[in-house]
């Protein structure tokens, strides 16, 4: 069972909370128990498995991530633009994929653990993949 | 010299969407790292130095640096520029004015000059060029190069170097608006792809202008002298397709702003003079519109170089030649000097002459020895072929 899930991002760096879509799918698929493997095939953005109640911790998280890796003019990637550049680097750090259990039909998710895309070159056509596999 | 034959020009605007095709992509590569990411973002202000064509591929991309860069952008002469403009330049840190030397031949001895006495007055000053050969004199007085190569069709007046040059030039405005973040770089790839797709555009308009250019030829062609008139862009391609006319027919023409042919040339004897009116969509069309009809009431002969849906112009113009397909303002000298270049074909077929008054070889070797003597013939003489 493969899911894509289309959205659009809407400023340069955000996150987006994907996980009613994907918890959504899961009762859909109507998996008991096994594994569910969310995948983004992008280089510019990632996953982050965090917390999404408080709107401040994903600021918090993209502040710190952009503390690390600010947009700088000196990139050796320089065929697009700096932004770009540091989007992949953010990228490469966050990652790219997340797998979670299913049990009794549910993702086990903690209470405020939220699966967000990371943007960090948007705004920008996203998608996710979600696969998953019962077992 | 033998005569220069005018279908050449025919053949050279029958190619223009191959240059579309072929070169955007590889111009594009190149501009990408002309400039590193911190000079482009260094950038406050652009010169664009050229003559002839050259000059006019700069007038014509002003509204492109200004609009889509947001960067100031001064079009001059290279003549202007070297003891009118250089010696006034204020810079205030490195890397704040770029100064762009275009030369289809590469070999524009004026050009070259500009671009040392650039490079003379000030350290804060980057130097590019853009030209067909960059080992040439042009290219040897720039930091950068930027080659815009196009295969040879034989010597004609230059249709198809002038695409070039507007690629190149169109092509360093969007890269300098992307790094500026003026728009995201997918915005960006938008317009450099509306650049390959003009390919379609400039083919179709070549085949629907074919005809009206050939009726105009016809009727026009005791005409003495003929206007070209356009804003922005289209002012540029009004001294461009004047030009064409001049080098091809050796008819008399000007280019015009729009508004300064209603101050001045409006006058002009005889009534019936032909007037060309560039009018693309965009910011300067509703006063086109306006002129139209007062240059209609003044008896002129109106040839509208129009977007092939336009319903007001072409009810007033004598003939249209229409350009096939939507075209943002910026982009639009690519296309909307077709039809005129055409016409500057059929007209000199008309009158039975050579483009370049080649057909009057003691004419051209007096020219020659006289431009020699007065040691300007090296540009003047420079009518490249492409």
């Amino acid at each position: 069972m493969l899911k894509v899930i289309n959205f659009q991002t809407s400023t340069r760096e955000e996150l987006v909370n994907l996980k009613d879509k994907i918890e959504s799918f899961v009762e859909e698929s109507k998996t008991d128990s096994g594994l569910c493997f969310v995948y983004c095939p992008h280089t510019t953005g990632g996953l982050v498995v965090n917390s999404y109640l408080d709107p401040n911790t994903p600021k918090d998280i993209l502040h710190e991530i952009d503390r690390l890796i600010p947009t700088r003019l000196d990139f050796f990637h320089t065929f697009d633009t700096p932004s770009d550049a540091a989007g992949h680097v953010k990228s490469s750090l966050v990652g790219i994929s997340a797998s979670f259990m299913i049990d009794e039909g549910k993702l086990m998710l903690g209470h405020s653990q939220g699966i967000l895309f990371a943007e960090f070159d948007g705004p920008r056509d996203r998608m996710v993949f979600v696969k998953i596999l019962p077992g | 010299m033998n005569p220069m034959n005018p279908l050449v020009m025919i053949k050279q605007v029958e190619d223009l969407e191959n240059v579309m095709r072929e070169q955007t992509k590889p111009i594009d590569r190149i501009v990408r790292n002309i400039l590193t990411p911190l000079e482009y973002r260094s950038l406050h202000r652009l010169y664009i130095i050229g003559d002839g064509d050259s000059f006019h591929a700069a007038m014509s991309t002003e509204m492109a640096f200004e609009n889509l860069a947001k960067i100031p952008c001064e079009p001059m002469s290279a003549m202007r520029f070297l003891e009118y403009g250089a010696d006034y330049i204020r810079t205030s840190f490195p890397n704040d004015t770029l100064v762009v030397g275009v030369s289809a031949s590469g070999r524009t001895k004026r050009v070259a000059q500009a671009l040392e006495k650039a490079n003379q007055s000030s350290r804060n000053i980057i130097t590019a060029a853009i030209c067909g050969k960059v080992d040439g004199m042009v290219g040897q007085n720039a930091d950068r190069k930027i080659p815009v190569q196009i295969p040879d069709m034989g010597r004609s007046p230059g249709v198809r170097t002038y695409s070039a040059s507007l690629l190149g030039l169109l092509l360093l405005a969007i890269r300098i608006g992307e790094i500026d973040d003026r728009y995201h770089q997918i915005e960006a790839n938008s317009l450099r792809h509306q650049l390959i797709e003009l390919a379609d555009v400039v083919a179709a308009t070549c085949e629907a202008s074919k005809k009206p250019a050939k009726e105009a030829a016809k009727a026009l062609k005791d005409a003495k002298f003929m206007m070209f008139i356009g804003s922005g862009p289209s002012y540029g391609t009004a001294y461009f397709s004047s030009a064409k006319l001049i080098e091809s027919a050796g008819v008399m023409s000007m280019g015009q702003d729009l508004e300064e042919w209603a101050h001045v040339e409006r006058f002009v004897y005889p009534d019936n003079t032909p007037i060309f009116i560039i009018a693309p969509p965009g910011k300067g069309y509703w006063r086109a519109l306006d002129l139209a009809k007062s240059a209609k009431e003044l008896g002129r002969q109106i040839i509208a170089i129009i977007d092939s849906d336009d319903t007001e112009i072409s009810r007033i113009a004598d003939f249209v030649f229409p350009v096939m397909g939507g075209v943002r303002e910026e982009f639009s000298p690519l296309v909307y000097q077709i039809g005129a270049t055409l016409f500057a074909s059929y007209l000199t077929e008309e009158l039975g002459r050579n483009p370049f008054q080649t057909d009057r070889p003691e004419v051209l070797e007096r020219m020659a020895a006289m431009f020699a003597a007065h040691r300007t013939s090296s540009e003047a003489g420079d009518h490249r072929s492409a």
